[in-house]
């Protein structure tokens, strides 16, 4: 494994019982990613993408195959040591939110923070900064019924970045947004990929975030179809 | 970290933690109230006993029991002079007792004739009424369950059978002079009261009594002769060997109260945990272990007894408060069916009522947060995260 290599898979199968079959999601996947990456796993729905993401952020396990995230093989690591590198190494943004209802923007963005055990005053400036970033700083003390859908995903990402993680999983991130919040989402995440070097892997099928992606691995049945890198100066 | 989270939580979810604060906070009322009352009636059955019949102790003449009819034209006797002395200082009320039969309305009932001195203050009874009416042959003062027995009112004569010394029947008539509202049915059902000396004189016992009660605080006398000295604690026997043998009605009436609770309790918890499937699932996906997520529900559960403690003791501790102070109206007389309930029961609010209560709600709240929340914990976080929980 590369020494800038945050993801690395090999062979990797995974199968969900349906009654007393089973259902193969992913067949046979193997591939490297790296540092700094902006990578989408793109395809329609069934098509494994988001199985694939959930493995890497050790929320589901391989049935089959090694799976190493930062150096770490998640078929060996037990609950704790998985919610351990998500807290300190990921960050994950979702398709509906996910933000915490009763917490206010602030809080929501602070959570991680606590959850890795850093002092107020540190807390305190690193919500700020984040808050900035996605530029949210007017509605830090909104609860999330007072945002608008782009205000919440902005709000999750904010959460998924303050604490500096190395790979930042993203599963559909702008489905429910429209295309101005989808554009300006993907803005800010590619700024915060240049900026702090994080990488950054998106289960999407949505086509307008594709011109984002620097790249593209194309799922089909369970199957890596396509998987290509896109030289680009500017976005 | 957790007690941090925990604390936000439930402040940042107003209605419901406002909700679950009050499942758990009416449990704590209704379990302290109840049993409260149920504390308070047999205190006052107790207490009622005392004031009314006991007051601080009795010397019984040696052949005197109270539950045999049939020893009672044999137990009585001239008293020591000791207890004497006592009477004479108004510090003791004598009472003689005998069986009688009186016929209220054509109809003849045996009873319990009791004469007593009618300007004692002793006992809580008015027999001063029977002195009122010094022109009457036989003034007689009996109880609203007696006189609901008998059809007599007021003024009513009826005529009193009963068995001299000589071993003589004799009867003659007795009117009502006073009904009195007592809750102690051992004073009202199948019993008449009359003058002391009346009765002397009608039993034709001059000077001789059946037992003595003895004002409250008055010590022990010692030297009684063939006198037997009964303290408070054996002529309430009856009432806590009728105590003793509730309490397991009792502990099944708290049981039942607590179940009924922590049904209560365990619903809103339930309901409140499984709908926050979503939210366990994002705190896994941020690096929460497991063991917190439960440790962080069942802390929430904590906090919300501690909470549900807290709000009983406000609006709810001025409900014990004034039904303390002021008691709870019963809705009928429950004294004609030989219970002594007041009729403006007097709950008590023990504080080993309250220590207990608290610490079994408290402990019903742990378990109903720690069970859902650890079941919810195992699934996986994929699910969890998708809302996908069911119980």
């Amino acid at each position: 494994m590369e020494n800038n290599t945050v993801i690395s898979i090999q062979n990797l199968i995974k199968r969900f019982p349906v009654g007393s079959e089973f259902f193969t999601a992913l067949k046979d996947i193997t591939l490297d990613l790296h540092k700094g990456e902006f990578t989408g796993l793109v395809g329609p729905s069934g098509s494994g993408k988001t199985t694939l993401l959930n493995i890497i952020g050790g929320l589901d396990s391989p049935t089959e195959g090694k799976v190493r995230v930062l150096n770490q093989p998640l078929n060996n690591t037990n609950h704790n040591e998985r919610a351990r590198l998500r807290r300190k190494y990921m960050g994950f943004i979702f398709q509906s939110y996910n933000l915490l209802p009763v917490y206010t923007v602030f809080e929501n963005v602070e959570l991680p923070l606590i959850l890795n055990k850093m002092n107020k005053e540190d807390r305190i400036q690193k919500v700020n900064q984040a808050i900035e970033w996605v530029g949210l700083t007017n509605k830090r003390n909104s609860k999330p019924n007072m945002l608008s859908g782009g205000e919440c995903q902005r709000t999750a990402i904010a959460r998924a970045l303050v604490h500096d993680p190395v790979l930042v999983m993203a599963d559909e991130p702008t489905a429910n947004l429209d295309a101005e919040n989808s554009h300006n989402i993907m803005k800010i995440l590619t700024k915060l990929n240049k900026e702090l070097d994080t990488s950054f892997v998106f289960a999407t099928h949505d086509e307008k975030i594709m011109g984002y992606l620097k790249r593209i691995i194309r799922l089909e049945d369970g199957n890596i179809v396509d998987d290509k890198k896109i030289k680009k100066e500017n976005i | 970290m957790l007690f941090k989270i925990a604390l936000k939580n439930l402040l940042g979810a107003r209605l419901r933690t406002f909700l679950n604060v009050f499942v758990t906070c009416i449990s704590f009322f209704m379990i302290i109230f109840i049993t409260g009352l149920y504390d308070g009636m047999r205190q006052h059955a107790k207490q009622v006993t005392i004031d009314t019949e006991i007051a601080g102790g009795a010397y019984w003449h040696p052949l005197y029991d109270p539950s045999d009819p049939m020893v009672f034209e044999d137990s009585h006797s001239t008293l020591p002079p000791k207890i004497k002395d006592l009477v004479n200082d108004n510090k003791a009320v004598p009472i003689l007792v005998s069986q009688a039969a009186i016929y209220p309305n054509g109809r003849i009932m045996p009873v319990i004739m009791k004469g007593i001195h009618p300007s004692q203050n002793i006992v809580s009874m008015p027999t001063n009424t029977l002195e009122k009416n010094k022109d009457i042959n036989i003034p007689v003062l009996i109880g609203k369950g007696m006189a609901n027995n008998t059809k007599l009112n007021i003024g009513d004569s009826f005529t009193i059978r009963w068995l001299d010394s000589d071993g003589t029947y004799d009867a003659d008539e007795g009117t009502v002079v006073h009904i009195m509202d007592t809750e102690n049915f051992k004073l009202d059902i199948g019993h008449i009261w009359i003058p002391l000396k009346k009765a002397q004189k009608m039993l034709a016992l001059e000077n001789e009594v059946t037992y003595v009660s003895y004002a409250i605080g008055e010590k022990k006398i010692k030297n009684l002769g063939s006198w037997i000295h009964r303290d408070v604690d054996y002529l309430i026997q009856d009432i806590e060997a009728a105590i003793e043998a509730d309490k397991p009605g009792n502990q099944i009436m708290f049981t039942i109260l607590l179940s009924l609770a922590a049904m209560g309790i365990f619903n809103a918890q339930v309901l409140s945990i499984f709908r926050r499937g979503k939210e366990i699932g994002t705190l896994m996906a941020l690096g929460m272990t497991r063991s917190k997520v439960v440790g962080l529900f069942t802390l929430e559960g904590g906090i919300n007894a501690v909470l549900a403690s807290a709000l009983t003791l406000f609006p709810f501790g001025l409900i014990f408060w004034w039904t303390a102070e002021h008691g709870v109206p019963m809705p009928m007389d429950y004294s004609e069916m030989g219970f002594m309930i007041a009729k403006q029961l007097m709950p008590v609010y023990s504080f080993s009522l309250i220590a207990t209560t608290t610490v079994l709600v408290f402990f019903i709240v742990i378990i109903v947060s720690y069970l859902p929340s650890r079941r919810i914990a195992r699934m996986k976080p994929t699910n969890a995260l998708k809302g996908k929980t069911s119980i």
